[in-house]
This record gives C-alpha cells, sequence and structure tokens, in this order.
C-alpha cells in the first residue's frame, strides 16, 4: 500500500514538473501570424493604433 | 520580428525587453524588429505604467504597446496560464516560441529567447514557385 502511495505520488509530481516545464501558448512555429491591431504607447508611432505584422 | 506579449511588468520582464532592445538595435540593418503587447483590462492606466518603464530603461528600438483585454487576439491563441509568451516571426511565419507561467521567466529563458532570435534574421522564406511545366493534360488538349 505504502508503495502505491509513493508511486502515485511520483506519477503526480513528474506530471506536474511537465506541464510547468511544457507551458504552451500562442501561435506555434509553422502557424501563420495574422494582423491585429494594437495601441501604441513609446516610439515613433506613440498614440496611434496599428498592427506591427 | 519579436512579438511579446506580457500580462504584468516584472523584473524579469524588463530584463527581456532590455536585452531584446539592444539585440533589435544591434540588428537594425538586417531589418530585426520588435514590440511588446501588455494584455491589459485598464489600458488607459497601463499605458502610464509603459511610459514609465521605457523612460526609465532607455528603451528605444521596441515600442511598448497595450491590447484591450487581458485574453488577447483570439487567433493568437494565448492562453490564460501564460505571464509571458513570446512569439518570433521570419516574414509572416512563426519560427519560435517561448511561454512562461507566472514566475517562471528567469535569466535562462531570457538568453534562450535572445538565442532564438538568429532564427529571424535575414530575408523572409519565399513560398512555393508556381511550375512553369505545363501539364500532360494541358499539352493534350492544346495538340
Amino acid at each position: 500500500m505504502q508503495r502505491l502511495v509513493m508511486c502515485s505520488a511520483m506519477v503526480m509530481l513528474s506530471t506536474s514538473m511537465l506541464s510547468a516545464a511544457e507551458l504552451k501558448s500562442g501561435l506555434q512555429p509553422g502557424e501563420h501570424a495574422s494582423a491585429y491591431n494594437v495601441r501604441d504607447v513609446t516610439g515613433p508611432n506613440a498614440g496611434k493604433t496599428l498592427c506591427y505584422r | 520580428m519579436v512579438n511579446i506579449f506580457a500580462r504584468e511588468i516584472t523584473d524579469e520582464l524588463t530584463s527581456l525587453v532590455k536585452q531584446l532592445d539592444a539585440t533589435v538595435g544591434k540588428n537594425k540593418k538586417m531589418k530585426m524588429a520588435g514590440f511588446v503587447v501588455l494584455l491589459s483590462e485598464d489600458p488607459d492606466a497601463d499605458e502610464e505604467k509603459l511610459k514609465a518603464l521605457a523612460k526609465k530603461h532607455k528603451i528605444k528600438n521596441i515600442p511598448l504597446t497595450v491590447f484591450d483585454g487581458v485574453a488577447g487576439p483570439p487567433k493568437y491563441k494565448v492562453t490564460k496560464d501564460a505571464d509571458v509568451t513570446v512569439l518570433l516571426w521570419r516574414g509572416k511565419t512563426v519560427a519560435a516560441n517561448h511561454a512562461f507561467a507566472s514566475g517562471k521567466l528567469n535569466e535562462k529563458g531570457v538568453k534562450a529567447i535572445v538565442a532564438d532570435t538568429k532564427k529571424i534574421l535575414g530575408p523572409a522564406p519565399k513560398g512555393k514557385k508556381k511550375s512553369k511545366k505545363r501539364s500532360k493534360k494541358k499539352k493534350k488538349k492544346d495538340a
């Protein structure tokens, strides 16, 4: 029983470590970056709403 | 193009922005560029924070911007668990991606992102050229 609990804990720990290291967010390599607008705060276009793509 | 999505301004994000600002500055002739997008619930308030950040750290080469909405542009699929998402594009295609949950971005991550900027240097890859050879079917039709 003790061995089973330890094994389960190790599996849970390794799974959580894996998910922390492999967070997937945003477009992935090979995907197309489409246009979207942002409001520029600094730089030569400050105050403008524009797309940087 | 380096596109940084962030949900909060932290010391680690500031370090990343400073290093990318320097990298973009060094590679301007190679047409490298970048911008920071703060995903915000209150863009007006966050604008002041970004102005202060740029002034304090002399960020000159990459514009700091705000996006109205913490979810970000829907087509970009920025997950709610990611505090920082960095996309590196070459042309209009993503060449590299780095994502970090809150508190997970560190100097090792920053170095990995800066190293990946090499992937977006140089001219954008061209699409497949159309073959000039005529198809057999068309040749038969013309005959």
